[in-house]
């Protein structure tokens, strides 16, 4: 910070992470709207808290857990090295607070740690905790009307605060062991986030069942209607607004890639630290969401739920591979991936009775998992590291980090954790409260509310008050 | 632990400032209480979430017993 060009591109960078955090806060705000959107009528504020409180238990789990846990595990440990030491994110550290990177009090930070960490921690953190909300969000859509809170919020702490964090520590950070043994390429997080959050959300609505009333006699599904298509529509508008931030977070916005020849060249870079550009991955997003929305539309027959579902769908086909894609290939990537998803969706809905009330697991499982095996074809060949020595990007490499994230770090814990739950009573509410609303007791108090007011209105309206006087 | 401001003045080198909060040293206390607050908040979240649903899944049958619905009751 002693010269203005190295003082501008840290603050530079610091800002950027800034921006990102408050773009990204918009996709929360639209998952809330779409998701209380989705609910009836008798359950919209228990949906909107059961959102919204996953803010709070996720962070305090990141912030004690999750941050840390990033650094700490890119090795397995125990399968390219041991655990590594990142003490600038342990909570207790004088860097996880103000701090104007001068000499460290701790033995344990460097002068380097203290200079970089000062003005990047807060912003690195935040920007990965609202992964973490995402991924909560993720599940808490699938699940409304009938889990209890209290069990979602642990469920989602799992999420959001170790189960991601440890696939992105595998596979999406520069040294992780699923990017040095297995070539695991997935720049905007196609798996660690979508794919890992929709087969935990697959894995808690096997443990949960079906909405009563869900499924005819015969087996064919109901359709619950939503209570407000608008808060639908606007909520996932938010979302495509917050994923320019999503995006924009996964990058570094600038650092010399060419440092170690002695030549400079500075860019914006991957989370892997490969060059990429803003501009190149604008074209990709665009094209990608483009083919999400057509092919929504196309299978949906045009249905809006569906058509922007596709969008969304489409940018998460396409994120894993697209910092390198073509823009047309991003297109047909999110085609494939949408496509696929919404077949699939009806599938497992008659087949096993998941009842899935946001098509989640579709949305951001099935089509990030897509999205790797076709980064695997498409870029077959590309190193997936600056490191020379580690494996390049092919597609049995992609598959197998595919499987790890959806089943092994997705599915798995969160169908065990689930499952005590449930055999404990505390996962899902009882059948009287689901039929008659997880608001039904505010609904029937607002009601006798407003019922003693107009007879209160009544009884001391001047009108009426003239008239009795003129009867007297 | 450092009692009080940590920052006794702002006239000096920037470049060897550190933490700007005060109270440096009781990070782990702070932690500790943190964790403390979380956990009771949780288990406070469970146990008011079990008894209000058996609460209401009981009131909520009776109504069905005696055949009373919620709206009917409202105007009782």
């Amino acid at each position: 910070m002693n010269n203005e060009l190295s003082a501008l591109t840290m603050i530079f960078t610091e800002f950027y992470y800034w921006v990102t955090v408050v773009l990204m806060f918009l996709i929360h705000v639209g998952f809330c709207l779409y998701e209380v959107g989705v609910s009836r009528e008798k359950n919209k504020l228990n949906t909107l808290m059961k959102n919204s409180m996953l803010i709070p238990t996720i962070t305090i789990g990141f912030f004690f857990i999750g941050w840390w846990l990033y650094f700490a595990v890119q090795n397995g440990p125990g399968i390219t090295g041991g655990m590594k030491s990142a003490p600038w994110a342990e909570p207790w550290n004088e860097l996880m607070a103000p701090h104007m990177g001068g000499t460290p009090r701790s033995d344990q930070l460097s002068d380097d740690d203290t200079a970089t960490w000062s003005r990047l921690n807060g912003v690195f953190w935040a920007a990965f905790l609202l992964f973490s909300w995402t991924a909560g969000s993720i599940l808490s859509g699938a699940v409304i009307e009938r889990i209890r809170s209290a069990a979602f919020w642990v469920l989602a702490m799992i999420v959001g605060c170790v189960t991601w964090v440890i696939a992105a520590a595998w596979g999406w950070s520069d040294s992780g062991w699923m990017v040095q043994l297995l070539g695991y390429h997935d720049a905007y997080a196609s798996g660690v986030i979508h794919a890992l959050a929709g087969g935990s959300a697959l894995a808690i609505l096997l443990q949960l069942g079906p909405r009563v009333g869900r499924f005819r006699q015969d087996g064919s599904p109901r359709v619950f209607p939503a209570h407000n298509t608008w808060l639908i529509i606007i909520g996932m508008f938010l979302i495509y607004t917050g994923f320019w931030g999503f995006y924009a977070a996964c990058n570094v916005p600038i650092l010399d890639v060419d440092a170690e020849s002695g030549r400079s060249f500075f860019t914006a870079v991957t989370i892997y630290l490969t060059p990429t550009t803003l501009s190149g991955i604008t074209f990709n997003f665009i094209m990608a969401l483009t083919g999400g929305l057509l092919i929504g539309y196309m299978v949906s027959q045009g249905d809006p739920f569906w058509t922007f579902q596709g969008g969304l769908g489409g940018i998460i086909t396409a994120s894993a591979g697209n910092d390198l894609y073509h823009p047309l290939h991003a297109f047909f990537v999110g085609i494939l991936g949408v496509w696929v998803a919404y077949k699939l969706h009806y599938w497992v809905e008659r087949k096993y009775k998941v009842d899935d009330a946001v098509g989640a697991v579709a949305i951001h499982g099935y089509c990030g998992f897509i999205g790797l095996i076709a980064a695997g074809f498409i870029l077959w060949g590309y190193p997936s590291s600056m490191t020379d020595g580690y494996a390049s990007i092919n597609p049995l490499g992609q598959l197998l980090g595919a499987v790890i994230i959806f089943f092994v770090l997705g599915f798995i814990p969160c169908f065990l954790i689930a499952g005590w739950f449930k055999r404990r009573g505390l996962l899902r509410i009882p059948v009287e409260v689901e039929l008659a609303g997880l608001d039904h007791e505010l609904i029937d108090s607002e009601s006798r509310d407003r019922t003693e007011i107009e007879l209160f209105e009544q009884d001391y309206n001047p009108k009426h008050l003239s008239t009795r006087a003129d009867h007297l | 632990m450092k009692n009080g401001p940590t920052i006794e003045t702002w006239n000096t080198n920037p470049a060897d400032l550190g933490p700007l909060y005060p109270y440096t040293g009781t990070e782990i206390l702070l932690c500790v209480l943190c964790l403390i607050f979380f956990i009771a908040f949780m288990i406070w979240k469970f146990n008011s979430e079990n008894q209000k649903y058996a609460h209401q899944a009981e009131t909520l049958n009776i109504k069905r017993l005696t055949n009373h619905s919620p709206k009917q009751t409202q105007h009782d």
